[in-house]
């Protein structure tokens, strides 16, 4: 397989960006706010956005929801397929941090916790960028993918809070998130 | 009468055109279903921006799908030696009946290969993607060789009234058959699979992505200058001539085809079988009618 010049395809990238959307258990709120992004009100044509039906395709992960154990697999094999220069577009208070489930026995609880996954099973992502909002509006979203393709600078500073949430693989090689003020965790929160 | 290297400098510069212009055309393609969306749409050059930056990235095929990237091969190379013989014959006057079957050869040939990428590929999605192709196929391949085989014939009677009109039916289904054989709607192959999450291409990455997406669009050219090439270019008594029309009639063939295409629903390929199949039974019984007459 011939090497990939990243730096040269992340040029090509901000003339042709294809995106793949990645529910990974949302309340839809965001997805919908997608496809109104995608709709002929926004034209998102014009700066060479497109939808795609396989992550083959994709350059950049429209990823929606706090990330659901059960989608967990699913999501990490969608990700895994997106050839390099691969970029994520966290998009909405659940796949920014796990939204108000952060700290739910059922999720993973956003992004962050899934780049950890990702750089332990060998998956590299060369670029993210955090949309919040509850749904993140329609502007934000087209905004986030000129922010992560470095056509336009960042208007705010991201400040980062660990939620007091630990990962755990089980025996069985499955990934648990644990809450650490419930059993088996120490409460840290004040 | 041209000499030989006015010729070959015309087929040289359609073939260089042939290759440059399909991806422009698409783009304008795409500036007019913006237009009829009324939106701004994308640059004219917004699908070689596609290609190229599909070009440099990584490419990513699963385990057992390599014959898959192998045929994306084999259908850039016929795409490309056909638009380079299409070219030729149209630059030399080479417009009997054996070069134009012979192109004809090279376009069934592409369109074979392009269903087996489908079958190759190790994702069932693909080769569910390919039977939507073979199902168009089985009745549209048929429609435009017999539309080229009438429009052979039909020459044969011209100057007569008989043969401008028998011309004229198979032209008019030729046109058809070549619309429908380009992959858009109402049967459209590559823009359905976003929606239906299946399709040939649904595993290819990067360089093979864009050898695929390249090869299509040269073969919509080919399909666009066909009708050109076989009905109009062996009246046409100078290479400039026929070099012209190829590259306008291409250019304008294209245009309507977008604009038909965007004023089109989607169709289901099945549904294919009993409506082109109807036009063209009644097109060849039209042509039979004329010719007796
Ligand atoms: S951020 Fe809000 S709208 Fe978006 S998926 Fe989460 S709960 Fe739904």
């Amino acid at each position: 397989m011939r090497s990939v010049d990243l730096r040269k395809a992340l040029e090509r990238i901000k003339r042709s960006i294809w995106v793949f959307h990645l529910n990974t258990g949302s309340c839809n709120g965001c997805d919908i706010e997608i496809l109104d992004a995608l709709t002929p009100y926004f034209d998102v044509e014009r700066f060479g956005i497109k939808l795609v039906g396989s992550p083959r395709h994709a350059d950049v992960a429209l990823l929606t929801g706090p990330i659901t154990l059960r989608a967990l697999p699913k999501v990490v094999r969608a990700l895994e397929a997106m050839p390099r220069p691969r970029l994520v577009l966290a998009i909405g208070a659940c796949a920014v941090g796990g939204g108000i489930w952060f700290d739910s026995y059922t999720l993973l609880g956003g992004f962050p916790r899934l780049l950890r996954v990702l750089k332990s099973a060998g998956i590299e992502i060369d670029g993210v960028v955090y949309v919040p909002g509850c749904p993140a509006r329609p502007e934000a979203i087209i905004y986030g993918v000129c922010v992560l393709l470095g056509v336009v600078k960042p208007k705010v500073s991201r400040r980062a809070v660990e939620a007091p949430i630990q990962l755990e693989v089980t025996q069985a090689g499955e990934v648990r998130s644990v809450p650490m003020h419930r059993e088996g965790g120490a409460d840290t929160r004040t | 009468m041209d000499s030989t290297p006015v010729s070959a400098s015309l087929a040289a510069a359609l073939a260089a055109a042939s290759f440059l212009l399909p991806p422009l055309l698409d783009g304008v393609e795409r500036k007019i279903r913006a237009a009829i969306h009324s939106r701004i749409g994308p640059p004219l050059t917004q699908t070689w921006f596609d290609i190229l930056k599909l070009w440099s990235k990584e490419a990513k095929l699963p385990r057992g799908a390599e014959l898959a990237g192998l045929t994306v091969l084999i259908g850039l190379s016929i795409a490309l030696a056909l638009a380079a013989t299409l070219s030729t014959f149209a630059a030399f006057g080479l417009v009997g009946v054996g070069p134009v079957v012979a192109v004809m050869v090279m376009v069934f040939a592409l369109h074979s290969i392009s269903m087996a990428t489908g079958c190759a590929s190790s994702n069932p999605f693909a080769t569910i993607g390919s039977f939507r192709r073979v199902f168009l196929n089985v009745v549209n391949e048929v429609g435009l060789a017999l539309s080229v085989a009438l429009a052979l014939v039909s020459r044969w009677f011209i100057p007569s009234w008989k043969g401008w009109a028998l011309l004229g039916i198979s032209t008019g289904m030729m046109l058809v058959a070549c619309f429908c054989a380009s992959g858009r709607l109402p049967y459209d192959i590559h823009e359905a699979e976003p929606e239906l999450a299946s399709g040939t291409v649904i595993e290819l990455s990067g360089p093979l992505l864009a050898a695929e997406l390249y090869s299509h669009l040269i073969e919509r050219w080919v399909l666009a200058a066909l009708p050109f090439y076989v009905s109009l270019a062996p009246f046409l008594p100078s290479a400039w001539a026929r070099c012209l029309a190829l590259v306008l009639g291409s250019s304008g063939l294209w245009t309507l085809f977008a604009v038909t295409s965007a004023t089109l629903g989607r169709s289901r390929a099945d549904l294919a079988l009993r409506s082109l199949g109807a036009i063209y039974t009644a097109s060849t019984i039209a042509w039979v009618g004329v010719w007796l007459a």
